[in-house]
């Protein structure tokens, strides 16, 4: 038995404009239906829809094995369908992953192109018109069609020059009342004898054609034969009818719009009716000509080419616009028994293949041939290529850890895979490692050429475009931060972000409380992380604590990767001799305990904590010096008040200025401890802890951040909520431990292995399900 | 000619917090006592630093009166009370606070604190404070977060304070070791008194089948391990009953449900706040107290137990019971409701019960007097 996903664009059955009508009734009515396949293929089942869409109805969402709010696809272990229910209604974009995948078959069901047939109408500008045919391009990319008429087949062979092997003629299936219509009795609606003239609010449904008619039927009106018009109307448009009605000699009271009726109570008008009138001027396909066949009653209908094949007698049909010969067919039928009983015998067998199971049936089972009859394509990676990946990130020269995190991962990436890089800024040069640079669009996202897609996703403005195409077409996702607070609010709006919280938190989160958790991160009580965990497939993150989270609070698996070291050293950094130049250049004395807190200086990093923390080893007579080695992102008059007042202004040292990589370095080689701290938490990491890490140098750390960076035993935990008392006494141990670095040279170098950009690269690829083949590496 | 013999100084005492907010659990307890039982024989006068001023003013003899009076009053009747009496406080001379100036209160007020590190580089006061606990400082986790720093006034004054006394062995430790690291500062341990409940030795009864928990409940109390025990104990039928007294704390987030799903159960009652009449009443028909806090900067309601005279399953470490020598008490090394369950089942075999009453009886648990006397010989030392 063959293994097949098929994969189901369910957006028309979001879209109310769709959802109930023939294109919603139809596509409903297969995917229910494709439990007949899994006699013969075992099947599983995915519907794509589109968040902008209003969400999808449980009636619909029960009819698949699952939901995906992209079209991405990544580890594709069997055979791929994707059925297009509706590909000429919604953003063609939004499968294009899939639709341009040489390794899916996929099938589409083509409704009608009436737009071409009257674009002065339905295409009314140059814009409508592009877009337009911009879709039956992408429909002429589908494997296999399933025209809902003959004539829609002749159509798509004649505008989209598709071969007639790949066109299986489908029909759209009659509602499931009709098939019992036995059990129906009298319409209540009209006790009297009446005509019904199927309608709807479009001109090309031609109503006035049967309503003239009947108005000047002097047959009809003298007899008092109503005029049942079905259609759901708008009250001013039933009034102008009205008085086109009356004014053709017509009595106002034989003209009934029944307005919206279920599908039990038009059976039941279509069970009373002597007679049925469709005279639409276009059609792909005539559902209430194949409905009154079903209620046993005579329709006539208009002689375009959908109606022709459906009825099937030249005598039951009229041209469009030829009044009288409607009007003489509908009174033969209502004025004559013999006729009427004739016709409807003549008209009772040809509606048979519309039922839903045998639309259903006989759709699975060409399906079921085409997935036989498909010799499947070895995908590019199975036929000994290097994969393709697409890797959309913020780059150098943008000012961004991530930024130079990304190029270091595409460095060791590159040699397992064909990496082409997408960002915001052009490169100045070819990053190491990639096979391509280019500007970031969607096109990543539509192509076939890439086996994966990954985005890069942080906490800042640099990732903008990439959530952007990661909300609208999905694929995986390195998710750097443990809560996108920032994001959200500042980037997205207090509306989104707040909903989002309430989401994630189950319970309302006000205005006010959002403001709170951007004052002061340690009281943030939402990662806003939900969205990316849902749109991610799959979704990398650095910490085992934020995977954590992502399990608990919205039930996705996210892959963790080790945080790796990206700043190499070529020199040994644990090498006393280069301490003590470090030291020199810095200016730091050979008594002084130096302790650094490295990164941009903010209160989040319960800086003022340190300072106090700096105060009492001073006062347990420890020569201390706090160097704040970075930036201030954040008031820095608070922090220089309050080193002021505890009179440590030659003990705590800030940062002039922009630190440069090089005095960075040497105040990694020249502490002899260093703090760094996170108030919120979450899991989140940290780059310059990863540092200290690297370079052997102890370092205390608060006990989220040194579990989600794993760190090793010269990392000493003090609890998350700081305090200066627990922040000295571990800076006074490690004092007491000794300077010496060497000692963690083994955790160091154990630690520095398993966090290297190597190791990074290779469980990336695993976690993308590529199977990386060491024989395909580049060196 | 004889020479008239001058009055002995006073030792001033520094109730800012009391004065402004007369609560009587707690610290407000402690002073409440040092007030009521102190005997001199230099005279305690109530002062409290006033913020505007910036100066330390002496109150009148009327606010020992009222703070020293029976709980009759609500905290908010005190405080009107004392309103009009803080007003007429009257600034200290130095010559006067130089005599002795003693600090039985926490506080985190910068301005207080300055005034403190003032009068102690000056170097003439006799500044004396009693220090409870550290534990905001040592086990933050238990405080919001951000909430040490703001708290960092009252240790960097505290190292500069000449005299402080503890109230238990786990405090000084503390402050020799951890946060002030400065011996020659240290004084002594002087226990806190046991005896506040005020009830009768109590006698072993082998028809009590009660056991009791007095205290607040908070996380780190673990009163829903107690809960869950009792729980588990009655689905095994075992007789046995369990009153909870003691208001619930907004950061409980446990026991709530719990609470909640016994309230059908006849063998439990939970009497949230209760006065101390309610309290020795539930003691009267008590075999057992339980107090199983992770973290206490003392932990009284063991200790009053044992005054008591009725045995306590007690969780390790905790400071009061560090004092005293074994005997009288279950100690768990895990909390847990299965060791708790475990302690209860122990104490409901008559025998055990019944040693371990007798051993109770051996205990010598301090008292409010001999806390007080042990202040004052401190304090005139």
């Amino acid at each position: 038995m063959v293994d097949c996903d098929i994969v189901f664009d369910m957006r028309c059955l979001q879209d109310p404009s769709y959802k109930d009508r023939g294109v919603g009734k139809l596509s409903a009515n297969l995917v229910r239906n494709v439990g007949s396949l899994r006699t013969k293929i075992e099947t599983s089942t995915l519907g794509l829809i589109d968040p902008r869409l209003p969400p999808l109805e449980d009636r619909f969402l029960r009819l698949v094995d699952r939901i995906q709010g992209n079209a991405y696809l990544d580890v594709k272990r069997r055979s791929t369908v994707f059925v297009e229910l509706s590909p000429m209604t919604h953003d063609p974009l939004f499968p294009g992953r899939i639709v341009n995948d040489p390794d899916i078959l996929k099938l589409a069901i083509v409704y009608d192109f009436i737009p071409l047939m009257k674009p002065e109408r339905y295409l009314p500008t140059a814009s409508d018109r592009l877009d337009y045919h911009t879709q039956l391009i992408w429909l002429s990319r589908h494997d296999h069609f399933f025209p809902i008429s003959q004539y829609t087949a002749d159509e798509l062979r004649r505008i989209l020059n598709v071969e007639s092997r790949h066109i299986t003629n489908t029909g759209a299936p009659i509602g499931n009342a009709f098939e019992r219509v036995d059990g129906f009795g009298q319409w209540g609606g009209s006790s009297e004898r009446y005509v019904l003239a199927s309608g709807g609010a479009e001109p090309r449904k031609n109503i006035e054609c049967p309503m003239l008619a009947h108005a000047g039927s002097r047959a009809m009106q003298d007899a008092g034969v109503q005029l049942v018009v079905t259609g759901n109307y708008p009250l001013g448009w039933q009034a102008s009818l009205r008085d086109l009605y009356v004014a053709n000699g017509g009595k106002s009271e034989l003209l009934i719009f029944p307005g919206f009726v279920d599908e039990d109570e038009l059976v039941a008008i279509y069970r009373s009716a002597r007679c049925a009138v469709v005279a639409a001027q276009m059609e792909g396909f005539s559902m209430p000509v194949v409905e009154a066949m079903a209620a046993g009653t005579p329709v006539l209908a208009s002689s375009i080419p959908a109606h022709k094949e459906l009825v099937g007698r030249n005598d039951l049909m009229f041209s469009p616009e030829d009044v009288e010969a409607v009007r003489s067919k509908v009174e033969a039928l209502v004025l004559d028994p013999a006729r009427r009983a004739e016709v409807v015998g003549d008209q009772s067998t040809r509606w048979q293949r519309f039922r839903a199971d045998k639309i259903a049936g006989d759709f699975w089972a060409k399906v079921s041939d085409l997935v036989a009859q498909r010799q499947p394509k070895r995908s590019a990676i199975l036929r000994g290529a290097r994969p393709r990946i697409a890797f959309l990130s913020p780059m150098p020269p943008d000012q961004s850890g991530v930024a130079d995190y990304s190029a270091a991962t595409i460095s060791e990436l590159g040699k397992l895979a064909d990496v082409h890089v997408f960002s915001k800024h052009i490169c100045a040069a070819m990053p190491d490692g990639a096979a391509s640079v280019q500007q970031i669009t969607a096109l990543p996202c539509l192509s076939s050429g890439f086996d994966r897609v990954i985005g890069v996703v942080g906490n800042s403005h640099f990732h903008l475009e990439v959530f952007q195409l990661l909300e609208r077409y999905g694929g995986a996702c390195i998710e750097h931060d443990n809560r996108l607070l920032g994001f959200y609010r500042i980037l997205l709006g207090s509306q989104r972000a707040r909903s989002l919280a309430e989401r994630e938190l189950r319970r309302p989160v006000t205005e006010e409380e959002i403001a709170s958790w951007l004052q002061d991160e340690s009281r943030l009580k939402a990662t806003f992380l939900g969205e990316i965990a849902e749109w991610a497939s799959p979704m990398f993150v650095h910490s085992r604590v934020t995977a954590r989270i992502v399990r608990e609070r919205f039930a996705k698996e996210a892959i963790y990767l080790p945080f790796s070291i990206y700043r190499q050293w070529e020199i040994d950094p644990t090498d006393r001799e280069l301490k003590l130049a470090a030291r020199t250049r810095l200016g730091i004395g050979s008594k002084e305990f130096a302790v650094v807190s490295l990164g941009l200086v903010h209160s989040n990093k319960a800086v003022e904590e340190c300072i106090w923390a700096v105060d009492l080893l001073r006062s347990w007579q420890i020569p201390a010096k706090l160097y704040l080695v970075g930036g201030f992102a954040d008031d820095e008059g608070r922090f220089r008040n309050l080193v002021s007042y505890l009179d440590l202004a030659d003990h705590v040292s800030f940062s002039s200025g922009f630190v440069g990589e090089a005095q960075y370095r040497d105040y990694l080689l020249a502490a002899d401890a260093a703090v760094q701290l996170r108030t919120h938490f979450f899991g989140g990491l940290s780059g310059a802890l990863l540092d200290c890490i690297a370079v052997g140098l102890p370092t205390v750390a608060n006990e989220d951040l040194a579990v989600a960076m794993e760190a090793p035993p010269y990392v000493s935990p003090v609890p998350d909520h700081p305090s200066p008392v627990l922040i000295a006494e571990s800076l006074a141990e490690i004092l007491g431990r000794g300077a010496d670095r060497s000692q963690f040279d083994q955790p160091r170098r154990h630690y520095c292995e398993a966090h290297s950009f190597e190791n990074y690269a290779r469980k990336l690829c695993e976690g993308l399900g590529l199977e990386i083949d060491a024989g395909r590496r580049s060196p | 000619m004889s020479e008239a013999r001058l009055p002995p100084a006073p030792i001033f005492i520094d109730l800012t917090e009391l004065t402004t907010h007369p609560l009587r659990t707690g610290i407000q307890r402690v002073e409440r006592e040092i007030l009521r039982r102190w005997r001199g024989p230099r005279p305690l006068v109530p002062c409290r630093f006033d913020a505007e001023k910036l100066r330390f003013c002496a109150l009148p003899d009327a606010v020992v009166e009222i703070l020293t009076q029976d709980g009759n009053h609500t905290v908010d009747d005190d405080k009107e009370r004392l309103r009009t009496h803080l007003e007429k406080g009257t600034p200290i001379s130095q010559g006067d606070i130089d005599a002795g100036l003693h600090n039985p209160e926490v506080f985190y007020e910068q301005r207080r604190a300055e005034a403190y590190r003032a009068l102690c580089r000056d170097g003439t006061a006799s500044v004396s404070w009693l220090v409870y606990d550290f534990l905001p400082f040592l086990h933050p986790q238990g405080w919001e977060p951000r909430t040490t720093e703001r708290l960092m006034h009252y240790v960097r004054t505290l190292r500069e304070i000449p005299r402080a006394a503890f109230i238990s062995e786990q405090t000084r430790n503390d402050y020799l070791h951890r946060v002030i690291r400065d011996a020659g500062r240290a004084g002594p341990v002087i226990p806190l008194g046991g005896d506040g409940v005020a009830l009768s030795r109590q006698e072993f009864d082998p028809r009590r089948r009660m056991f009791t928990y007095v205290g607040t409940i908070e996380p780190r109390k673990n009163v829903a391990d107690i809960l869950e025990a009792f729980e588990m104990l009655w689905r095994q039928d075992v007789d046995v009953e369990l009153t909870v007294i003691g208001r619930m704390e907004i950061r409980s987030t446990r026991e709530p449900p719990i609470l909640d799903r016994l309230k059908a159960e006849p063998r439990f009652s939970y009497l949230g706040h209760a006065s101390d009449d309610a309290i020795r009443q539930a003691l009267q028909r008590t075999r057992a107290t339980l107090f199983v806090s992770s973290l206490e900067g003392f932990g009284i309601p063991p200790y009053e137990s044992l005054a008591s005279g009725i045995p306590v399953v007690a969780s390790a470490n905790l400071p009061s019971l560090d004092l005293l020598p074994a005997g009288g008490r279950v100690i768990l090394g895990e909390i847990s409701p299965t060791a708790i369950a475990g302690a209860v089942l122990q104490l409901l075999d008559d025998s055990f019960a019944e040693r371990l009453w007798g051993e109770v009886t051996s205990l010598r648990i301090p008292t409010w007097d001999g806390f007080v006397q042990g202040l004052a010989r401190w304090l005139h030392d």
